[in-house]
C-alpha cells in the first residue's frame, strides 16, 4: 500500500513538476512583475514625468516681469527635481527589471535539472567509491 | 475501497485521485516529516559544503553527496507540497455541482472533497451513520464548534441519526455552495449531519441553539479557519497594489493636515486595525457612487454606535489598495482631528478658522486628499464651536470643488443641518443603519478571540447571542453593533473580576441588571418573595383599594415571569376614583417595587394639553429634539407613566396614547421610534367620582356591575371613547376612603414622622386618642387622605416642630401627642 502510494507520489510529482508547474509559474511571475512595477509606482511615474516636485510652484499675478521669470525659473527647477527623481526610479526599475528576468531564466534552467539531481548526485558519488 | 453509490444522484468515486492527494497531504504535511526532512535538508546543504572545504576522505565525500541527493529530493517534495498540493484546485465549481444535483441528475462529489474530509470519509465509509458523525465531532473544526456551542461529543454519543446519507451530504454540498467555496469541508459534513438529523437538532436546542446558531457557529469556525490557513501566492487576492513609493510625489506637502489630521490609509496600510470579517460591501460601494464625481461630497448620517467610522476605514482599505474608483485609488483618507483643531485655540480669536483654512489650503494643494470630518455637525450647527463661523470657511471650498470630503453626522443633527439647503445641497447623502443580528453577532464572534485573550475567558456562542438579546431589550437607545461590543466586553471584564472562566448568560444577565438597574435574570428569592407578596408590599404605603391593588399585582407578576406580550407596554391601568384616595402613591409604589426607585416615574399632568398644538410639547418640535414624553421615555425606558386627569387632554392627544398603548411604540418629531414596550403606563382620571362616591356610601360593595355601569357613564357623557378604554389591561375603580381607613392612613403618616425623628435619634409617641381625634378632623369624603395630610401636618408636625426649636431637644429624647396637644 506504501509502495503504491510512493509510486503515485513520484509519477505525480514529475507530471506536475513538467507539465504543471509552468503554468503556475507565468501566472506567479507575472503576478511580482505586477508587484514590482506597483511598488516602483512606473505607471504613476510615467503618467507624472514632468510634474513639478510635491507639487511645489509658484506664481506671480500682476507683478514685474523680473518676478513672473523668477517664478518660471522656479518652476522649471521643480519640475527638473522631479524628472530627476522619477528617472531614478526609472532606472532602478530598469535595473530590477533585467535582474528578475536573468533570474527567471536562471530560476527555470534549474527548474528543470533539479528532480534529476538526486539521481545525478547518487552516480556522482559513486565514482568516489570506485575510485 | 471501491466506489460507493449511495443513490442515484450523489456518489463518492473512491477511486478519484484527490484521495490519493489526500493521503498524500497527510503524510507530507505532518509536523514530523516536515521537521525531519526540513533537519535532513540543512544538515545536507551544511554537510556537503563542509566536507568539500575541508577536502576529507572520499568516503565521507560519497556519504556528503548522498546526504545532498536525499537533501535535493526532500526540496523537490516540499516545493510539490507547497506548490501544488497546499494550493490545491479541483477543477469542477462546487457550484455546478449544485445545480446539476438540483436538476435531478448523479453527481460524484469527490473531486470537491477537501482532503480532511475526503480522508475522514474514505476512512470510515462502511461504517454506520454514528460512528461517522463521532468521528466528524472528534476533527478539529468539529471540536471547535461544540466546544463553542458548550457541548462536547459526549452529548452524542448513544444518538441514533435519524437521517439519511444522501441528504446529509446533499446538505452538505449545499452549505458549500451557499458560501461560494471550493471545497466541501468538514463543517459542511458536520452542517449535513445537523440540519437533517432531528435527533441532533433536539440536542443542540436542549443548549438553546436553532438550526440558524448553528449556521453561525459555522460561519465563525470557517472565518477563524480562513484567517489561520497561509495565504496563496498563486490567488491574486494576496497580491495587493499600494501605488508605490512614488503616489505623492506629484501631491503638494501637507503640513497642517498632518499637523491637525490622522491619515487613516497609513493606519490601515499599518495593519494596526483588525477588520473584521463582516463586510459592509454594500454601503462601501454607495460611498463609492456618491463620491463617483471629482468635486461630489459625502455625508453619512447613522446614530452614534453603528460604525460610520469603522465603515469609512474599510473605504480606506480600498482607496489604498486601488480596488475603488480610478480619481479615488491611491487617495490619502485624512481625518480632521477636531480636538487638536481646538485645542489651545481659545485665547486667540480667529485661530481655529485659520487653522481650518490652512488646513484646507493643504488638501487642495496636494490634490489627492480626502477629508474626513467626524461629527461634522460641530460646524455646522452653531454652539458647536462657540463663537468660531466654520461653515463660511468650509462652504467655498466644498462649493468650489477642489476638495472632497467625507461628514458623518447623527439623525438629530442632520435634522438641524438639512434645514439649511445651502449646506444639505452641497452632499450626497448616505444612511447608515445598526448592523442586523447576523451581522452583530459576526462582529461579535470576531472580536471574542480578542476577549478571551485579554481577559483569560471563554465565551460560547450562547453568550454572545444572549449579549445580542439583552443589548436589543435593555439598552434600546444605543446602536447596533456598538452597544453589543461594550456590552460584551463590560461582561467579559466582570466575568475577570468574578474570577469565572466562562462568559455565561447569567453573568451576562447581571451585568446588565447592574448596568439599567432592571432585575433582568431570573428574579432570585428575595425578589421572588417580595413579587409573591407585593400586596403587602404595596399596602405599607396604601390604605384600602384590596381590589385595585390585587389587579395591579397580578399584571406585574405576570410581567416579570415573562408572560407579557413584547410588543405592548408591560402593563396599561386607568384609575379611576375621587381624590385623595391613593391613585398617585399607588403609582409611586409601583415604581418603586417594578423599577426599583419612584425616581423611575414620568408624571405628565394632562391638563396641559388641553390644546391640539400642545401634541409638540409631547413628540418634540423643530426647535427641541424629543418633547416632554419622548425625550424622557428614550433614555429610560424602564419607567412607569403617571398620566394624571387624563380626561382633561384633548382628544387627539388621547388618539395618540391609543398607539402607544396598543403597540408600545409612536414616532417623534425626528421620525424616530420611541419604545414603551418597558414602561407601565397608569392613567387617573377623577371623572365618575361623584357616581363612585354616591355607590359607596350607600352599598359599599365594588363589584363587577359597578364597574359596567361607571365605564356606561363615562362613555355616555363622552369622556372617553370606547377605543380608548379598551386598550388598558385594566379600568381600575379607587373606592372613597372610611372613616377606618382615614385612621389607618393617620397612622401611615404618623408612622412616616416617627421615622424621620427616629433618625434624628427622637421617638415619637402618639396616643391612640390623639389618632383618633386626628382622624375625626382629616376625614373628608371629598378630600381623601389629603385633607387627613393637612390635618396632620397643622397639628401634629406643628405640635413637633415648635417642641423641637423651644426645648432644644437631644438625642434620647421624645416627644409624646395627646389629644390636649391638638389645638383648634
Amino acid at each position: 500500500m506504501e509502495g503504491m502510494l510512493a509510486k503515485s507520489l513520484i509519477l505525480s510529482l514529475l507530471k506536475w513538476w513538467y507539465f504543471e508547474s509552468p503554468k503556475q509559474f507565468l501566472t506567479l511571475a507575472k503576478m511580482i512583475a505586477r508587484k514590482i512595477m506597483d511598488s516602483l509606482s512606473i505607471s504613476i511615474i510615467l503618467r507624472t514625468f514632468f510634474s513639478p516636485w510635491k507639487k511645489v510652484t509658484s506664481y506671480k499675478h500682476n507683478n514685474s516681469l523680473e518676478e513672473r521669470v523668477r517664478a518660471l525659473e522656479d518652476n522649471a527647477v521643480s519640475r527638473l527635481v522631479g524628472v530627476v527623481m522619477r528617472s531614478a526610479i526609472l532606472i532602478l526599475a530598469a535595473l530590477f527589471i533585467v535582474f528578475y528576468i536573468v533570474t527567471l531564466m536562471l530560476g527555470s534552467i534549474i527548474w528543470i535539472i533539479f528532480p534529476t539531481l538526486p539521481i545525478a548526485l547518487a552516480f556522482y558519488s559513486l565514482g568516489f567509491i570506485i575510485s | 475501497m471501491n466506489e460507493s453509490t449511495t443513490t442515484k444522484q450523489i456518489i463518492i468515486n473512491f477511486k478519484d485521485p484527490i484521495f490519493a492527494l489526500a493521503k498524500i497531504n497527510k503524510k507530507l504535511g505532518s509536523p514530523r516529516f516536515k521537521s525531519i526532512s526540513n533537519i535532513i535538508i540543512i544538515v545536507g546543504i551544511i554537510f556537503f559544503a563542509l566536507i568539500n572545504i575541508l577536502k576529507l576522505s572520499d568516503f565521507l565525500m560519497f556519504f556528503a553527496i548522498n546526504l545532498l541527493a536525499i537533501s535535493t529530493f526532500l526540496i523537490n517534495l516540499k516545493l510539490y507540497f507547497d506548490l501544488k498540493i497546499k494550493n490545491y484546485v479541483p477543477k469542477i465549481e462546487i457550484s455546478v455541482l449544485a445545480e446539476k444535483q438540483s436538476l435531478g441528475n448523479q453527481i460524484d462529489i469527490s473531486p470537491v472533497l477537501n482532503f480532511e474530509a475526503a480522508l475522514l470519509l474514505k476512512t470510515n465509509w462502511g461504517n454506520t451513520l454514528e460512528s461517522i458523525f463521532l468521528k466528524i465531532c472528534q476533527t478539529r473544526e468539529a471540536s471547535f464548534i461544540l466546544y463553542k456551542a458548550g457541548l462536547s461529543t459526549q452529548y452524542f454519543s448513544g444518538l441514533k441519526i435519524d437521517a439519511s446519507i444522501e441528504e446529509i451530504l446533499k446538505r452538505a454540498l449545499e452549505s458549500a455552495a451557499k458560501n461560494n467555496q471550493r471545497f466541501i469541508y468538514i463543517s459542511d459534513l458536520f452542517w449535513g449531519f445537523a440540519s437533517s438529523s432531528k435527533i441532533i437538532q433536539d440536542t443542540f436546542y436542549k443548549a438553546e441553539l436553532d438550526t440558524k446558531d448553528l449556521e453561525n457557529l459555522i460561519f465563525w469556525e470557517k472565518t477563524l479557519m480562513a484567517r489561520t490557513e497561509a495565504k496563496s501566492l498563486l490567488d491574486p487576492e494576496n497580491w495587493t497594489s499600494t501605488g508605490g513609493i512614488a503616489k505623492d510625489w506629484s501631491s503638494g506637502y501637507t503640513i497642517y493636515l498632518d499637523q491637525f489630521g490622522k491619515d487613516l490609509t497609513s493606519m490601515v496600510s499599518g495593519g494596526w486595525l483588525n477588520f473584521s470579517v463582516v463586510s459592509r460591501e454594500n454601503l462601501t460601494r454607495e460611498m463609492e457612487t456618491a463620491l463617483s464625481k471629482q468635486h461630489s461630497h459625502l455625508i453619512m448620517v447613522g446614530e452614534a454606535g453603528v460604525g460610520k467610522r469603522a465603515l469609512v476605514l474599510e473605504f480606506a482599505r480600498k482607496v489604498l489598495h486601488g480596488k475603488t474608483l480610478d480619481h479615488l485609488n491611491f487617495k490619502r483618507i485624512i481625518e480632521i482631528d477636531t480636538g487638536l483643531l481646538v485645542a489651545g485655540a481659545h485665547d486667540n480669536e480667529g485661530e481655529i478658522e485659520t487653522r481650518l483654512q490652512l488646513i484646507l489650503n493643504d488638501a487642495v494643494k496636494a490634490g489627492n486628499v480626502i477629508i474626513f470630518i467626524d461629527n461634522i455637525h460641530s460646524i455646522f450647527i452653531k454652539d458647536g464651536y462657540g463663537t468660531a463661523n466654520l461653515s463660511q470657511i468650509l462652504i467655498p471650498y466644498l462649493e468650489s470643488g477642489r476638495l472632497q470630503l467625507i461628514g458623518a453626522t447623527n439623525l438629530e443633527s442632520w435634522h438641524k443641518i438639512s434645514a439649511n439647503s445651502n449646506i444639505s445641497s452641497l452632499f450626497n447623502k448616505l444612511e447608515v443603519p445598526e448592523t442586523d443580528k447576523n451581522q452583530t453577532l459576526k462582529i461579535l464572534q470576531d472580536l471574542s478571540f480578542k476577549f478571551e485573550y485579554k481577559y483569560k475567558i471563554a465565551i460560547t456562542y450562547q453568550g454572545l447571542n444572549e449579549t445580542y438579546n439583552l443589548a436589543k431589550k435593555y439598552i434600546p437607545y444605543e446602536f447596533f453593533p456598538a452597544k453589543a461590543i461594550d456590552l460584551l466586553e463590560e461582561a467579559a471584564i466582570f466575568c475577570q473580576n468574578k474570577r469565572s472562566n466562562y462568559l455565561t448568560p447569567e453573568l451576562l444577565k447581571e451585568v446588565v441588571s447592574n448596568k439599567t438597574s432592571i432585575p433582568v435574570s431570573e428574579a432570585n428569592d428575595d425578589e421572588k418573595n417580595v413579587l409573591l407578596h407585593l400586596e403587602q408590599f404595596l399596602h405599607e404605603r396604601i390604605v384600602g383599594q384590596d381590589k385595585a391593588i390585587k389587579t395591579v399585582a397580578s399584571a406585574l407578576r405576570r410581567a416579570r415571569a415573562g408572560l407579557k406580550n413584547d410588543n405592548r407596554p408591560v402593563a396599561s391601568f386607568l384609575f379611576l376614583g375621587p381624590t385623595g384616595v391613593g391613585k398617585t402613591e399607588t403609582c409611586k409604589a409601583l415604581a418603586k417595587a417594578y423599577f426599583g426607585s419612584e425616581r423611575n416615574m414620568l408624571r405628565l399632568d394632562m391638563s396641559e394639553y388641553q390644546e391640539v398644538s400642545a401634541i409638540h410639547k409631547l413628540l418634540g418640535s423643530d426647535q427641541e429634539a424629543g418633547g416632554y414624553l419622548t425625550k424622557p421615555i428614550r433614555e429610560k425606558p424602564f419607567t412607569l407613566i403617571l398620566l394624571d386627569e387624563v380626561e382633561k387632554a384633548h382628544p387627539d392627544i388621547l388618539n395618540l396614547f391609543l398607539q402607544v398603548l396598543d403597540d408600545g411604540r409612536i414616532t417623534d418629531n425626528l421620525e424616530r421610534t420611541i419604545d414603551f414596550t418597558h414602561a407601565i403606563i397608569i392613567a387617573t382620571s377623577n371623572a365618575g367620582s361623584e357616581l363612585i362616591r354616591e355607590h359607596f356610601m350607600s352599598s359599599n360593595a365594588d363589584t363587577h356591575e359597578f364597574g359596567k355601569i361607571l365605564i356606561d357613564k363615562l362613555l355616555k357623557d363622552g369622556i372617553f371613547k370606547p377605543e380608548f378604554l379598551n386598550r388598558f389591561d385594566g379600568v381600575i375603580t379607587f373606592t372613597p376612603l372610611s372613616k377606618e381607613e382615614i385612621n389607618a392612613v393617620a397612622r401611615l403618616l404618623i408612622k412616616g414622622i416617627a421615622r424621620q425623628l427616629d433618625e434624628k435619634g427622637i421617638a415619637l409617641k402618639v396616643t391612640d386618642g390623639a389618632i383618633n381625634k386626628l382622624s375625626e378632623l382629616g376625614f373628608d369624603p371629598a378630600f381623601g387622605a389629603r385633607q387627613m395630610r393637612r390635618v396632620v401636618q397643622d397639628k401634629l408636625e406643628d405640635f413637633i416642630a415648635e417642641k423641637i426649636l423651644g426645648e432644644s431637644l437631644e438625642r434620647g429624647d421624645s416627644i409624646t401627642f395627646d389629644v390636649e396637644d391638638i389645638k383648634g
